[in-house]
C-alpha cells in the first residue's frame, strides 16, 4: 500500500497529520487524521474538588474557554443538585452569545474567509487573512476587530476575566448584571447584529453570487449523508446553551431526542489501531467503517449539523436567513421541516446565520427585565456525586461529566468535546477530496493540500481540547510513500502565509 | 518605553507554562522594585497566539514575547532569542485557529493599529508539552532565572 503524509496541518488548532494510504492500483484506499494526544487530564483532575472544575476546564484550551466553563457550571448543578435562578441562566447565556459572536467571526473571516472570500484557487501568498482584507477592504476588516473587542469587553465584564474566566458557580453566577453594564451589552447586541447582516451580504455578493463557487459548494465532493446532532429547545430550535439532544437521519427524520445525561446510552466510541483518536458513533445504528448512509452510525455535529436537526431558529433575522439557505440549496419540505443539506461546505453558510441567531438572541438576553435581577445564585446545600453538563461549543456538542464521592472529591472525569464528535466526517470528508485529486496513481498536485485542508476546515476543528494537543501554525510538508513505506517523492511549503 | 512582556502559552500543560510562569516572575520582580524605570512595563499572561497577541501588543512602542518551543534539536532549557521573522513557529505565538504572528502584524499596520516597533521573542525549548501538570521539567525551570534576567535587561530595568 502507498502512503501520502501530510504533515503537518496549516491553520488548525494543534497538531495533525493526514495519512493517505493507496491500494495496489493507486487509488485512494483509506485517509487517517491524526493527532498526537495529551495525558493526564483525568489524573489532573481527579482528587481535586468539583468545583475548581470550571476555571481548570476553562484553561485546556485557549479557543473556546467559555464554551468548557459553562458545561463545566451546568455539570456542577447536577452534581450539587442544583437549580440555578432565571436570571443566572439568562447571564450565562448571554455571555455565551457574545462569544459565539466572536468565535464564528473568527472562523469565518481568518479561517474559512481565505477559501472562500480569496478563494480556494489564489496563490497561497494571498490565501490569507490580509488577502480577505485586501478583498473585503479596511472598513470590514476593522469592523471585525471592533467586534471582537467589543463582544470580549461583554465576556470581561460579564465573566470576571477575559480570557479564564471566573464567574460561573454551581448554583448560578457570582455577579449580577448593572443596569449600566446591561445598557451597554444592549447596545453592543445590535452592532452585533448589524455586522452579521454585513457578513451575510458579504457572503452573499462573493460567494453565493459567483457560479464557480456555488459549483463547488454543491459538487459532490464535500457530500456525505450523514446523521446529525445538536441541542434543541421545546420547540425543536436550534439551542447553544440549554436542551436536549436531537439526532436526525441522513433523511432528516428525528431518529432520537434524549438528554444529555443519557450520553452514554447513545454514543460509543470506535477505536482504530491507528490512532489515538476515538471515534464517537451512534450506539444504536452501529460502527460500519468509515462510510455515509444510514446505516452507518456516523455523525457530524457542526453549525451545519445544529440546522439540520432543528425545525427553525427562535429568532426572526435567523429564521429567514435559514430558510433561504435550504430553499437555495433545494431542500425540500417533509413533515414539516427541511430535509437535511448534506454538501459540507454550506457548513460556513451556516455559521454565519448562527452568528445571526447568536447577535440576535443576544439583543433579547439583554432587554428581558430579569436579566439585572439581584438573585443571581442559590447556595448549594447538599451532594449528589454525579453531574453531566452540555452545551453545543461553536465547534460541536460539548459533554462534561464528572463523579465526586460524598465531600465533592473528584473521582471520575469525562469530556466529549466538540472536535471529537467530527472525527469521522472529517475523515470522509478527507477521503473524498483526496479521491478527487488521486486516481490510478496519478496525483494532482495543484490545490492538493488546500483541497484536503478546506475538508476539515469546515468543521472548524480545535485540536488543542479534543485530544488536549498542540497548538501553532506549522508548515505543510507532504511525503508519498510507495507500497514497502518508502518516501518516493516529498514536498512542501513553508507556512500558508 | 512602553513595553509589555507577554507569557504565552497553557498554565496547566506542564513545560508550555514557562511563558506564564515566567512572566510572573518577572511581574512579581518589578513589583518589588517599584521603580521608575519599571514604571513603563506591563506583564500579562496570555493564552493564545493570533489575533489575541495583537489585540494585547497593541498601543505598546516594545513587546516581550516568552513561548515554549519544541524543535527538538537542542537540550531541553536551551533559550533562543528570536523575532517574530525568525522563526515564528514558538508553541503559541500562532494560533493556527485565526493566524500567524506575522500574519496579525500584517493585519495590524494594515489597520492602522499602534504596534510595537519591537519585539523580542524568548523561547524555551521544552522537554513535555503532552501532559498536563503544574510543574516544569529541571532543565526547562533552570532555565528561568537567564530568561528572567535576560527579559529584564532588555528592557533596560534590571539594577
Amino acid at each position: 500500500m502507498k502512503r501520502i503524509s501530510i504533515d503537518p496541518i496549516t491553520r488548525l488548532e494543534g497538531h495533525g497529520k493526514i495519512e493517505i494510504f493507496l491500494d495496489d492500483s493507486g487509488d485512494v484506499a483509506n485517509t487517517y487524521f491524526q493527532v498526537p494526544e495529551l495525558r493526564g487530564f483525568e489524573q489532573f483532575c481527579v482528587g481535586r474538588l468539583a468545583e475548581d472544575m470550571p476555571v481548570i476546564t476553562n484553561r485546556i484550551c485557549g479557543v473556546c474557554p467559555e464554551a468548557h466553563h459553562l458545561a463545566s457550571v451546568k455539570a456542577l448543578d447536577e452534581l450539587f443538585g442544583i437549580e440555578p435562578p432565571d436570571a443566572a441562566k439568562k447571564i450565562r447565556e448571554l455571555l455565551y452569545m457574545a462569544f459565539f459572536v466572536t468565535d464564528h467571526t473568527t472562523h469565518f473571516y481568518a479561517l474559512g474567509g481565505p477559501d472562500f472570500i480569496v478563494g480556494p484557487d489564489a496563490p497561497p501568498a494571498e490565501r490569507n487573512i490580509l488577502g480577505v482584507i485586501r478583498k473585503v477592504g479596511l472598513d470590514a476588516a476593522k469592523q471585525v476587530i471592533g467586534c471582537r473587542a467589543r463582544n470580549h469587553h461583554v465576556i470581561e465584564m460579564l465573566g470576571g476575566r477575559g480570557v479564564h474566566l471566573a464567574a460561573g458557580i454551581p448554583g448560578g453566577w457570582s455577579k449580577a448584571v448593572s443596569e449600566r453594564e446591561r445598557s451597554e451589552i444592549e447596545g453592543i447586541a445590535r452592532e452585533n447584529i448589524g455586522f452579521a447582516h454585513f457578513s451575510l451580504r458579504a457572503f452573499d455578493d462573493i460567494v453565493l453570487k459567483n457560479p464557480a463557487y456555488m459549483d463547488m459548494i454543491t459538487s459532490d465532493v464535500y457530500v456525505h449523508k450523514t446523521y446529525y446532532m445538536g441541542l434543541v429547545d421545546s420547540q425543536n430550535r436550534v439551542n447553544f446553551y440549554d436542551g436536549m439532544v436531537r439526532i436526525v437521519d441522513p433523511e432528516g427524520k428525528e431518529f432520537i431526542k434524549y438528554h444529555p445525561k443519557d450520553y452514554v446510552n447513545h454514543i460509543t466510541e470506535h477505536v482504530e489501531e491507528w490512532s489515538y483518536l476515538k471515534y464517537p458513533y451512534l450506539k444504536n445504528v452501529g460502527w460500519k467503517g468509515f462510510v455515509d448512509g444510514i446505516d452507518s452510525g456516523i455523525y457530524a455535529a457542526s453549525p451545519l449539523s445544529r440546522l439540520n436537526v432543528s425545525d427553525s431558529m427562535s429568532t426572526p433575522g435567523a429564521q429567514e436567513q435559514f430558510e433561504r439557505m435550504y430553499e437555495t440549496l433545494g431542500s425540500k419540505k417533509r413533515n414539516g421541516r427541511y430535509q437535511p443539506i448534506h454538501h459540507r461546505l454550506v457548513t460556513h453558510w451556516a455559521r454565519l446565520i448562527e452568528l445571526l441567531y447568536a447577535a440576535e438572541h443576544m439583543l433579547e438576553l439583554a432587554t428581558d427585565p430579569e436579566i439585572t435581577s439581584p438573585a443571581v445564585r442559590v447556595i448549594p446545600d447538599k451532594i449528589i456525586g454525579k453531574g453531566i453538563g452540555c452545551v453545543e461549543a461553536p465547534r460541536g456538542t460539548l459533554t462534561h461529566h464528572y463523579e465526586s464521592n460524598s465531600k465533592g472529591v473528584l473521582t471520575m472525569v469525562n469530556m466529549i468535546v466538540g472536535t471529537t464528535n467530527n472525527y469521522a466526517p472529517m475523515t470522509l470528508s478527507i477521503k473524498r477530496a483526496a479521491e478527487k485529486l488521486i486516481t490510478k496513481g496519478k496525483i494532482i498536485e495543484q490545490g492538493l493540500l488546500n483541497k484536503i485542508e478546506m475538508a476539515f476546515r469546515l468543521y472548524d476543528p480545535c485540536l488543542s481540547c479534543a485530544t488536549h494537543s498542540l497548538p501553532g501554525q506549522m508548515p505543510l510538508i507532504v511525503n508519498i510513500r510507495n507500497s514497502g513505506g518508502e518516501v518516493i517523492r516529498r514536498f512542501s511549503r513553508d507556512e500558508i502565509t | 518605553m512602553k513595553t509589555i512582556i507577554i507569557g504565552l502559552g497553557n498554565p496547566i500543560l506542564r513545560d508550555d507554562s514557562v511563558g506564564p510562569i515566567a512572566a510572573r516572575l518577572i511581574g512579581q520582580r518589578l513589583d518589588a522594585e517599584c521603580s521608575s524605570r519599571s514604571a513603563d512595563i506591563s506583564v500579562s499572561e496570555v493564552y493564545a497566539g493570533g489575533i489575541r497577541l495583537l489585540d494585547e501588543m497593541a498601543g505598546y512602542d516594545r513587546a516581550v514575547i516568552i513561548d515554549s518551543i519544541v524543535t527538538g534539536d537542542n537540550a531541553p532549557g536551551t533559550v533562543y532569542r528570536l523575532t517574530p521573522f525568525s522563526l515564528p513557529q514558538t508553541r503559541n505565538c500562532g494560533s493556527s485557529h485565526d493566524i500567524t504572528l506575522p500574519m496579525a502584524l500584517g493585519m495590524g499596520r494594515m489597520l492602522g493599529m499602534a504596534m510595537p516597533s519591537e519585539i523580542h521573542i524568548w523561547a524555551i525549548e521544552a522537554e513535555d508539552v503532552n501532559t498536563f501538570g503544574e510543574w516544569l521539567s529541571v532543565e526547562v525551570e533552570k532555565s528561568l532565572p537567564g530568561v528572567i534576567n535576560g527579559v529584564l535587561s532588555t528592557c533596560g530595568a534590571l539594577r
